[in-house]
């Protein structure tokens, strides 16, 4: 079998003493549509920065193509979940999609290699005629595009997407799913995001995670787990946490 | 203003101030235009007020122990990237800290200046001109030492010019891209204060970071990429530094004075006009 993109081993990540996560096994397997879901505060972006290595697992360990995170990076496309630049940023739609680019080389500009690779991801999310317009001139979904279409840029094999519903309506969720699930046929996806109701059925396996976590594959996900998941009485949840991988089937 | 040009063309000590300007409106422009983009400006502060430490000693090397070669730009100039490093090491190593240290940066620096300035003879006059500019006092050889700042921190940031734009933007996603973050940043601080040491030379310490932000502030509100903003203020800075010396040539006005005030009714009314564009805008698309 293929080496799985994602394994992470025993882990565990404290903050100022207070553990986040705690004995987390979890495996995603090549092609494979994850969504991490789970109440806030229970870990999901923790989970994320480990994978992609912007955080350090107190014990434990995450390897990412069979490599630390850092080092799988150049594989790893990332879409969090808004740009930390605000939103009068004096950037065009292009030179957003190009910093996808960004830490092939330590200086000077972007080459053609590059800006075709930026034209090509502007196009797979449909903006390519947007290029040149300012990005604070886009509305929320656009924008929300263009930071796909910058994490695709890199070409990577895993796409990781933080809340990328976050700030979205219901026709724009539609549009976004549509997409995601084209680059499914391509890419393995790991998604994260607050509410279940809409796993949908491309998902392959949804990641529960609550300082610890459960995987289930989607076809088990029903309304009984919502309740666990997110109920307020703690005491229901009953994941069982044995050592293989894929959690309780 | 003919007054002005007379003066341009007959006195040499008044072409040196133009040039001044001009020289330092250029880096002022593309560092500035950083600066606001990623809202360092209490970093740039402390960088400039950091700067007296180092020409208090070197004037009090000068005079008092005839330490030649080695002048009051000079000394600004180490003061300034010392400062830089120090900020820039502690907010990768402790961000939480980095409030503090500016604020010590800020005060130690200006009060090592003045003990140096006190235990050196005629010292009130040098302190006024450093903190207040003294842009007419610009000889020709300071004006090749200039120069070359300029060109330093020019090339350097048209070098840099992609990775300072995406770490600006986002600096988290730079770092999953494998970027230099850190690097670019630290560099970022070191050009901000040899840009600082070119404005002392214009405006003065007090008054440097309204020169190295107004400009860029006011190229933003019309400017919707990077470099657009950096050409912007460019001319921006150029226009106000050369219309403040004309403006305070004839009433024999402070020019470093002169020029910060020409830049803040020049912001007033920046952000007054775009105010109102917006709204003719808004109106229209409503009716």
């Amino acid at each position: 079998m293929a080496q799985p993109v994602i394994e992470i081993r025993d882990l565990t990540f404290s903050y100022d003493g207070h553990p986040i996560l705690e004995n987390v096994n979890l495996t995603i397997e090549d092609r494979d549509f994850a969504t991490v879901v789970g109440p806030n505060g229970g870990g999901k972006t923790t989970l994320l920065k480990l994978v992609l290595g912007l955080l350090r697992p107190s014990r434990g360990s995450v390897r990412v193509f069979g490599t630390p995170p850092a080092e799988a990076r150049p594989r790893i496309g990332y879409v969090p979940q808004h740009s930390q630049a605000d939103q009068s940023f004096p950037a065009r739609v292009i030179d957003v999609a190009l910093m996808g680019r960004l830490g092939r080389r330590l200086f000077g500009p972007y080459d053609d290699e590059d800006r075709g690779a930026a034209l090509a991801a502007l196009g797979e999310v449909g903006l390519e005629e947007q290029a040149r317009r300012p990005f604070a001139d886009l509305s929320g979904g656009q924008r929300q595009r263009v930071l796909i279409a910058r994490a695709l840029a890199s070409r990577p094999d895993l796409l990781l997407l933080d809340e990328p519903t976050a700030s979205l309506d219901v026709a724009m969720e539609d549009e976004l799913y549509g997409l995601l699930r084209r680059l499914h046929e391509r890419l393995t996806i790991l998604l994260v995001s607050h509410d279940l109701g809409f796993v949908s059925d491309f998902t392959k396996t949804v990641v529960c995670v609550k300082r610890t976590i459960a995987v289930h594959a989607t076809s088990e996900v029903t309304a009984e787990l919502i309740g666990e998941i997110y109920g307020r009485d703690v005491r229901m949840v009953r994941h069982d946490h044995d050592d293989h991988p894929g959690g309780h089937q | 203003m003919s007054e002005f040009l007379t003066a341009v063309a007959t006195h040499a000590f008044m072409r040196n101030a133009v040039l001044t300007g001009i020289l330092a409106s250029v880096a002022c422009g593309i560092i500035g235009t950083h600066v606001v983009v990623r809202r360092i400006s209490y970093i740039a502060g402390g960088i400039a007020h950091s700067v007296l430490g180092g020409i208090g000693a070197a004037i009090y090397l000068q005079r008092v122990h005839g330490l030649t070669g080695f002048g009051p730009l000079h000394g600004a100039v180490l003061a300034a990237l010392l400062a830089a490093a120090i900020i820039g090491a502690v907010s990768m190593r402790a961000r939480e800290r980095v409030d503090t240290v500016i604020g010590a940066v800020w005060a130690v620096g200006m009060a090592a200046g003045i003990i140096f300035l006190s235990r050196t003879p005629g010292y009130g006059e040098d302190l006024m001109s450093y903190l207040f500019g003294n842009i007419l006092m610009v000889r020709t050889r300071d004006l090749w030492l200039i120069a070359g700042l300029d060109v330093i921190v020019v090339a350097t940031s048209l070098l840099f010019y992609d990775q300072f734009l995406a770490v600006a933007f986002d600096e988290e996603f730079s770092r999953v891209r494998g970027a230099r973050v850190e690097l670019y940043y630290m560099l970022l601080l070191l050009l901000t204060a040899l840009t600082i040491v070119l404005l002392v030379s214009v405006v003065g310490i007090v008054m440097v970071i309204a020169l190295l932000t107004i400009p860029a502030a006011i190229a933003g509100q019309f400017a919707g990429r990077l470099s657009l903003m950096m050409v912007l203020a460019v001319v921006v800075s150029i226009a106000l530094t050369t219309g403040g010396l004309a403006l305070s040539y004839g009433p024999s006005l402070p020019a470093g004075a002169t020029i910060i005030l020409l830049a803040g009714v020049a912001y007033l009314i920046a952000v007054g006009v775009t105010r109102l564009m917006r709204g003719r805008r808004a109106r229209s698309a409503a009716a």
